[in-house]
């Protein structure tokens, strides 16, 4: 009696399986849902939803602005409008190089992006889908008359988007928005270095010139990005300064001096000696000298 | 009555074989209608078996040609014969693969595989490939290494030619940690999760901070600078988890609904 009981539940069993499987196995063929369906990439530019992988850059981009506020055209950031638009930045045909031997950054060829789909598709050169960039490949530009080294109202990323850099009226977001006029000439220069960003840019008082020249000699990003991240953006700095001592200088009497109530000609001014501080800036920019101040990131 | 019982059952049983025993002496309808192979080619219907991956395709953006359609976005009326381009004839035109095809004498029993394989998208995406299909440009060779070997397949795939050297692109460690992860074939994990409409979630660890020094140098010409910066060093880790749907709606809480292209 228990055989029977057992064979039978053991029957039900087998075709329980077989009727998921009829049912379950073609799908699971296939590793991922979705995976034989690909993007449509047929145009020029950027049609790959890169945020899908990034979703943490890409929120990171959304908490610059509150959306209404880039809707209403009114983000004094125009980089918060690049929040769905990263081929901008990460796809640029603009490739400015430092020269050492100048002391400016200079026009390089830029690079080829993989685009397209089938014939008339291009195959990438320097990188596929996107490369590191330098924040002066843009912001360096000392001067882009069109017709020049980069025609790039014409590069197919930038075709039609003129309003993300330059303001204007364009469609953002499934509406067409208006964001202040910035100019065409020198609007974004990172100049005051001397690196050659502009005309005028003698960068003689520059208090950071050493560290955006210790930044592009640092290979941990490209150019002086190091720098110019550590200013601009939301990331935690610890930084060990080494401060010198103590002033030092002579000051000896000169009756002859005819600045009374002073009678001291001062000389030999030196700063001697260390003192190691480390200086700890959180997200939020606050900051104290012997531990990050909490949050320290963005993420907590 | 208990007699009366099993003659009923005896009529019932009876009654049902009259209908239904015709249609299962042979357990399914259509299994003694063979499919004629006869041809070279693949001549299996596989969006039979396979009908979630046809409607998948059927709202595809690239790929349309191979099913005959006059362009990447639109589908022809062949959708078996884009199954066999990838499944069937990519490893055939590289590397000379036999798959089962035809039929009596003049069939060709399949050897590396018998109606299909698994194919690395590269197969029909690398320079110079038989196909003439677009080449997955702008990639270094992986590993730095001109004879590297996926390990899934045991093949090779030119990543790189004369003069397209890559050596600037972002998602180079991408296609590196796909190709020695065994789950698919060579970088498919790397070229599906960028181009087709699978979730995604990816466990970021960024690091935390810049960290450098800031040592006064007396001797520094730079006015007014008088420090010295260097041992640029990207300090700790913050972990943030990236979730993309198939549209590519993102956050990093959870995945943004409708997930997959079947959930909605």
């Amino acid at each position: 009696m228990k055989r029977g009981m057992n064979s039978g539940r053991l029957l039900l069993l087998a075709i329980a399986i077989v009727a998921v499987g009829v049912f379950a196995l073609p799908s699971t063929v296939s590793l991922f849902s979705g995976q034989h369906r690909w993007y449509n990439i047929s145009s020029n530019e950027n049609q790959i939803p890169c945020k899908k992988c990034h979703a943490d850059v890409y929120e990171e981009m959304m908490s610059m602005e509150p959306l209404s506020k880039k809707l209403a055209g009114k983000s004094s950031s125009p980089h918060s409008y690049m929040d769905e638009n990263c081929e901008l930045c990460h796809r640029t045909c603009f490739n400015m190089s430092y020269n050492p031997s100048t002391g400016k950054y200079e026009p390089s060829s830029g690079f080829i992006y993989a685009s397209g789909a089938g014939t008339g598709s291009v195959s990438g050169v320097e990188a596929h889908a996107a490369s590191t960039i330098e924040c002066m490949d843009c912001h360096g530009i000392s001067t882009d008359s069109g017709g020049g080294k980069w025609n790039h109202y014409g590069y197919e990323e930038y075709n039609g988007r003129c309003y993300l850099c330059h303001g204007g009226t364009g469609f953002y977001r499934g509406k067409d928005i208006t964001v202040p006029f910035r100019d065409y000439a020198d609007f974004i220069s990172a100049g005051g270095f001397g690196l050659g960003t502009t005309g005028t840019d003698t960068g003689e008082h520059a208090a950071h010139k050493a560290f955006v020249l210790d930044s592009i000699n640092d290979t941990k990003m490209e150019g002086s990005n190091e720098a110019c991240i550590a200013c601009h953006t939301s990331i935690p700095v610890k930084i060990r300064w080494t401060h010198g001592r103590s002033l030092e200088f002579n000051a000896s009497y000169d009756k002859g001096l005819v600045l009374p109530p002073t009678h001291f000609n001062t000389s030999k001014y030196e700063a001697n000696g260390t003192v190691n501080v480390t200086s700890y800036g959180n997200c939020t920019g606050a900051a104290n000298t012997t531990k990050f101040p909490e949050p320290v990131t963005v993420w907590g | 009555m208990k007699m009366s019982k099993l003659v009923l059952l005896a009529i019932a049983v009876i009654a049902i074989g009259i209908f239904a025993l015709p249609s299962t002496v042979s357990l399914f309808s259509g299994q003694h209608r063979w499919y004629n192979i006869s041809g070279t080619g693949n001549e299996i219907p596989c969006i039979k078996c396979h009908a979630d991956i046809y409607d998948e395709y059927l709202f595809t953006g690239v790929h349309g040609t191979l099913s005959g359609g006059s362009n990447s976005w639109t589908i022809g009326d062949e959708p078996n014969e884009a199954c066999g381009a990838c499944h069937r004839t990519a490893y055939e035109k590289k590397q000379g693969w036999t798959y089962g095809s035809g039929d009596g004498v003049d069939s060709t029993p399949g050897e590396e595989a018998h109606a299909a394989s698994t194919v690395a998208c590269m197969a029909c995406h690398e320079f110079n490939n038989a196909y003439g299909a677009p080449a997955a440009g702008g990639f270094s060779m992986p590993f730095n290494n001109s004879s590297y070997v996926d390990p899934v397949s045991g093949l090779h795939f030119d990543y790189t030619d004369g003069t397209h050297p890559g050596g600037h692109a972002a998602h180079q460690g991408f296609i590196e940690g796909a190709i020695n992860f065994s789950r698919m074939e060579d970088a498919n994990e790397a070229c599906l999760g960028c181009h087709t409409y699978i979730p995604v979630k990816i466990n970021w660890t960024h690091a935390r901070n810049l960290e450098f020094n800031a040592t006064y140098n007396a001797s520094l010409n730079l006015p007014p600078t008088h420090f010295d910066t260097s041992d640029y060093e990207a300090n700790g880790s913050v972990e943030v988890t990236s979730y993309g749907n198939y549209t590519g709606g993102a956050n990093t809480t959870a995945f943004p609904t409708p997930v997959a292209i079947w959930d909605s």
